[in-house]
């Protein structure tokens, strides 16, 4: 029997808010300080420019396809499917930061909302983590968020920190059974920022489920005002495309532009791992395939073994990170996963949980536990560093997007 | 032997979760309770035997299938040592799993194991697919003015023996600027052998190579209209092919060289190629500077006698590049 959630309706959680905030802060300062000194430096020397416009280079503070946001605030959209790179991404952080003033170049404004929504999500991230784990987590644990994978993103500006804000407020919104226009508007935020929003949808749907048989009302409503939210607003943002170019079916259309071949066939994205495997010398296109599969089913493993209070929580988590694979597999289309995975705050919950449980002061009852434990908590921190390299490295090279 | 690895690998993986309790229950009597009792060590030791057992035969199965074939299929080590770890992960997991208390375990068990257990036999499954994918090779030779000097040279030494060029490999010929179809422009281009297994290509390679023995190379070198005409004649074939060119330089009359337009066509037809480029003969520096440019591979041979055995190589090695999309393209 799954167990119930214990969590108090409409109660505040009760940690210590100012050592939070404050480890936060370090962290994105700590954050700023790599960026400017280390990988600014190491993406100058690369001397490469920002897919599809070959006078950009690489900035910190717009890599990969944050330009895109940048220049949809400048130029406005452009309601076309023959300009994909336009009407590919979503809206409101276009829209936010042409809400910052103009005396502050666009993609500073970029970096700075990135560096906000990172700060905001490092604080909700960890109260979601405290809420959903049995383990006493000091705040000291949000420095390693960013050595997590894909959590060094944060350093630079892009809209997945701003998706995690909205996506983390709106889990812990449903399972602190908090009023119900809280998860409407963190939905519709966080639909509005990424599409990756979407895989909320089968973490709240096993909330929902559960609060069906629980007969829990506020939890059912809760989920499902989420998943309502999601779906709606991001169903408004199509028509709206589609509206505005004239075109119905311009959102897809712009889409399959993309050549990514999205209609592939289902297991079609194995067979394309393994030609990439067997024709390509690209390193790159070998670590962004090898990360696509690895990443999101390391965290099942992990899953596996972290303690959670209420195995619902579990399976919410599960249920987002097999939409993912299944995204993956289906659309044929590994891009950018060790990014997109950061925008679902059950990754980083796993990430900490699983270094905390590994890591954390040993217990003396059992010796094999123990070293077993460790053996794969170093493993596990590994290989956060390799993919902290391969972020570092990979981010101006293309190799993951 | 493809579907006995498969089965290998999901008997091996359940047993291994039983097997994994088991000794680490045999472990933990050994380390914790500090017994020197021999029945837990012999115990474990059985264990440990019945695990080898069950996974020697995979891994050597795994072997068989990651090893290098006699058709030049690439080696993939990185590949090995990534499903390694996988499996050394599983293994610590599962021993780890047995101290997580979590409620219908066994349920949540069988669907992470299972959809890791789809990915690695998917990717298992497609990799032999994908290497046992036909390649052609189809040969593109230069008899324009361009080899006025060293056709006579090049021509004999187009050889093949059908014994060393891999089993699912295609090979096709075609000439260009040879004056054969009546023409003296730039779209001056035969195909002499149609795209088609050893047993039937190499033959035939032999034959009209016997016939061109009359001609005078005098035609214009329209080398990129050929390579238009090779990806046409590979559209709808399978596997990732090689364009190999035999030339002795550029014929600036029918244009400049433009690979995109070539990588365009490529694209649209749906032909993943590698375009090999083979000089003979005297070469100046820029058109070598715009050959390796153009091709993916470019090599200039100074001795004509090596062309046989650079020929060979090209047959017996992989393509080196594969497009699987172009995301990256600027536009």
């Amino acid at each position: 029997m799954i167990t119930t959630p214990t969590h108090k309706v409409g109660g505040s959680p009760n940690y210590a808010l100012k050592k939070i905030v404050a480890y936060s802060a370090l962290t994105i300062a700590g954050c700023i300080i790599i960026a400017l000194l280390i990988v600014h430096q190491i993406w100058t020397e690369m001397g490469l420019h920002v897919p599809g416009e070959p006078n950009t280079p690489v900035d910190f503070t717009a890599p990969v396809d944050s330009i895109f946001y940048i220049r949809n605030a400048q130029l406005g959209f452009r309601w076309n499917a023959n300009t994909p790179t336009s009407i590919w991404f979503h809206p409101l952080l276009s829209w936010s930061i042409n809400l910052l003033p103009t005396s502050i170049p666009h993609n500073y404004r970029l970096w700075l909302i990135s560096l906000a929504a990172a700060f905001g999500s490092l604080i909700v991230v960890f109260y979601y983590v405290q809420e959903i784990s049995p383990l006493s987590l000091k705040p000291r644990l949000i420095f390693l968020i960013p050595l997590l994978p894909g959590g060094i993103g944060m350093i630079t500006g892009n809209a997945e920190w701003l998706c995690l804000f909205f996506t983390s407020l709106l889990a812990f919104s449903v399972i602190r059974k908090w009023s119900t226009w809280h998860p409407l508007v963190w939905g519709s935020l966080a639909i509005l920022t990424k599409p990756n929003a979407l895989y909320m949808i089968p973490a709240l749907g096993v909330y929902g489920l559960y609060a069906l048989w629980a007969k829990d009302r506020k939890l059912l409503l809760n989920s499902l005002a989420g998943i309502f939210s999601i779906t709606v607003v991001w169903i408004v943002w199509i028509v709206f495309v589609d509206f505005m170019a004239g075109d119905f079916g311009a959102y897809w259309q712009a889409r399959r532009i993309a050549t990514v071949p999205l209609t592939a066939g289902p297991l079609s994205f194995l067979e394309r791992t393994i030609k990439i495997m067997a024709y390509s010398r690209d390193v790159g296109e070998h670590l962004k395939f090898t990360t696509a599969l690895i990443i999101p089913i390391l965290d099942m493993w992990l899953l596996m073994i972290v303690p959670l209070k209420n195995e619902v929580e579990r399976y919410a988590i599960l249920a987002a990170l097999l939409t993912m694979v299944l995204t993956t597999v289906v659309l044929n289309n590994p891009n950018k996963i060790i990014v997109y995975v950061t925008t679902f705050p059950g990754h980083i919950a796993i990430g900490l949980l699983f270094i905390k449980y590994t890591l954390g002061s040993l217990q003396n009852d059992n010796l094999l536990k123990n070293v077993v434990r460790s053996f794969l908590g170093i493993g596990y921190l590994l290989l956060c560093l390799l993919l902290a390299a391969f972020f570092v490295i990979g981010t101006p090279l293309g190799w993951y997007y | 032997m493809l579907s006995i690895l498969i089965l290998v690998l999901v008997i091996s993986f359940a047993i291994e979760a039983i097997l994994a309790n088991i000794v680490a229950s045999q472990l933990e009597a050994a380390i914790n309770e500090r017994t020197e009792s021999w029945s837990n060590l012999k115990r474990l030791g059985v264990i440990t035997l019945v695990w080898a057992i069950i996974w020697l035969p995979t891994a050597y199965i795994a072997y068989q299938e990651f090893r290098p074939s006699s058709a030049g299929t690439p080696q993939t080590p990185f590949w090995v040592v990534v499903l390694i770890v996988i499996l050394l992960f599983i293994a610590s997991s599962v021993v780890l799993f047995r101290y997580t208390p979590i409620r219908y375990r066994k349920r949540f068990y069988i669907v992470v194991a299972a959809t890791t257990m789809i990915v690695i036999v998917g990717l298992l499954y497609y990799r032999r697919s994908v290497l046992a994918e036909l390649r052609t090779v189809y040969i593109v030779l230069d008899a324009s003015q361009n080899t006025e000097h060293t056709f006579t040279e090049i021509r004999p030494r187009i050889q093949l023996e059908a014994q060393r060029v891999p089993e699912p490999v295609d090979i096709g010929l075609a000439v260009f600027g040879a004056g054969l179809n009546g023409q003296n422009d730039c779209e001056d281009i035969i195909e002499f052998v149609s795209p088609a297994h050893k047993e039937t290509s190499i033959p035939q390679i032999q034959t009209t190579l016997n016939l061109l023995d009359e001609i005078t190379p005098y035609g214009k070198g329209g080398l990129q209209y050929a390579l238009s005409f090779a990806i046409n004649r590979l559209e709808g074939r399978q596997g990732v092919h090689q364009v190999f060119v035999v030339t002795s330089g550029i014929d600036k009359q029918c244009g400049n060289l433009n690979r995109a337009e070539i990588n365009e066509l490529g694209t649209k037809l749906g032909v993943d190629f590698e375009l090999i480029i083979v000089t003979v003969g005297t070469i100046n520096e820029n058109e070598r500077v715009e050959l390796e440019a153009y091709a993916d591979r470019y090599k200039h041979l100074g001795n004509v006698e090596n062309l046989p055995e650079t020929i060979q190589d090209i047959i017996n090695s992989p393509p080196l590049v594969y497009r699987a999309y172009d995301y990256n393209a600027d536009p």
